[in-house]
């Protein structure tokens, strides 16, 4: 059982590639820089996407099936990872940690309030664009999200924002 | 603290009105464009609204944004699913638009007259697992599941168009044991060269179609050898 061809495009390899980019995924999304924490997710990944494929009787569609069990593995990681830096206190690479005064907080949180208000008097898209934007996601990743085109995007975001800020000072927010 | 920044925090204190995260299998169909418009967009609006399935929706769509660079079956990045382009785009496009149709053409030669649809347009010359679109490869016999005995060889129905077959044999790890040549029946013996250990297998025929193109592989097929030879 040792014959293999040496230019085959395998099974394996497909595997690995996913492993190698949920690595990739955990390192950019999570902020994770230590190598031997993205050594073990990569191992993590291998060995789960192998007992997923290696239980199935027939995989009808081989590849899909294995993005689709990539994607539930690229959700576990990163829920692990979270869980992971949580607990043991870990922020992002490159952020200052500074914990934020009762006041600061009190603050933010009566301006969610008015953030929240204000969202809701926007129109369905302008609305998502702008709820989007603060909840960090790229330009790129809002057109992946609802399908739209980049001058779509851009223009939702831009009047969006116009429309938020007026709300808030018309609601006496400083924005 | 930048305005930007100030309102994003902010924004990160609202409460989310729905709390209930996503499921495993509802991430699967939201990243596999399984979900109809209502659903995905409540799914959204929660996901724009809590701070973690924010981040791994991040990372679920940076998954899918490249994992259709080396996997054919992942689905196509937005950006190629039929956006509005601008006219002079088209000369960009007509070279999708021709493979696309010797995908159709294929599809059309190996077409099997009837039974389950699903394979790709795949590399002929390798063992490649991959899937698409409509198309079916031929429907193997056996063996199939948990085997009593030692298996005697591979067995497949015919596929109207076809020229010839070829079969791939992969061990449990998935690595490929043995590749036919082209045969014109739809049985062959179990290899001399290759061993029938206990253990799991995989194993799939493509089919060559009669006027050229690309072979259409069947779907990839898993049986276990419990016995040991004598």
């Amino acid at each position: 059982m040792s014959q293999r061809p040496a230019d085959s495009s395998t099974f394996e390899e497909l595997v690995s590639r996913y492993a190698r980019l949920i690595r990739s995924v955990v390192r950019r999304v999570a902020g994770e820089q230590d190598p031997a924490v993205l050594d073990d997710v990569e191992q993590q990944v291998l060995l789960s996407l192998w007992k997923a494929t290696r239980d199935e009787q027939v995989i009808h569609h081989p590849s899909s099936y294995i993005y689709r069990t990539a994607v539930r593995e690229t959700v576990r990681m990163l829920r692990r990872e979270r869980t992971r830096r949580e607990r043991e206190g870990i922020v992002a690479a490159g952020s200052v940690r500074r914990v934020p005064d009762p006041e600061e907080i009190a603050e933010s949180r009566e301006l969610g309030v008015q953030v929240d208000v204000a969202l809701k008097a926007l129109s369905g898209d302008r609305s998502r664009a702008v709820r989007a934007h603060l909840a960090g996601f790229s330009v790129r990743e809002i057109m992946d999200m609802f399908d739209w085109t980049y001058n779509r995007a851009r223009n939702l975001i831009a009047r969006g924002m116009a429309d938020l800020r007026r709300e808030l000072r018309a609601g006496g927010i400083d924005a | 603290m930048p305005e930007l920044d100030r309102l994003r925090s902010a924004y990160a204190r609202i409460e989310p009105e729905d709390p209930a995260h996503l499921s495993d299998e509802q991430w699967e169909r939201l990243a596999s464009d399984g979900m109809d418009p209502p659903e995905k967009q409540t799914v959204l609006d929660h996901i724009l609204g809590c701070p973690e399935c924010s981040q791994i929706y991040r990372g679920v769509l940076t998954l899918r944004r490249e994992a259709h660079s080396f996997d054919p079956g992942a689905p196509r990045p937005v950006e190629e699913l039929g956006r509005p382009a601008p006219p002079r785009r088209w000369r960009m496009i007509l070279p999708g638009l021709a493979a696309a149709a010797a995908v159709i053409v294929a599809f059309l030669v190996v077409r099997p007259q009837s039974g389950p649809g699903g394979v790709t347009a795949p590399d002929g010359n390798r063992i490649t697992l991959r899937t698409a679109g409509s198309v079916a490869g031929p429907e193997l016999s056996g063996p199939v599941g948990r085997l009593d005995g030692l298996p005697d060889g591979f067995a497949w129905k015919p596929v109207e168009g076809a020229r010839g077959y070829i079969v791939e044999l992969l061990d449990g790890d998935g690595n490929p044991v043995w590749r036919s040549t082209e045969v014109t029946g739809v049985r062959i013996p179990w290899p001399q060269e290759v061993e029938r250990s206990p253990g799991r297998y995989y194993w799939r025929v493509l089919a060559v179609p009669g006027s050229g193109g690309p072979p259409v592989p069947s779907e990839l097929v898993a049986f276990d050898i419990t016995a040991s030879p004598r």
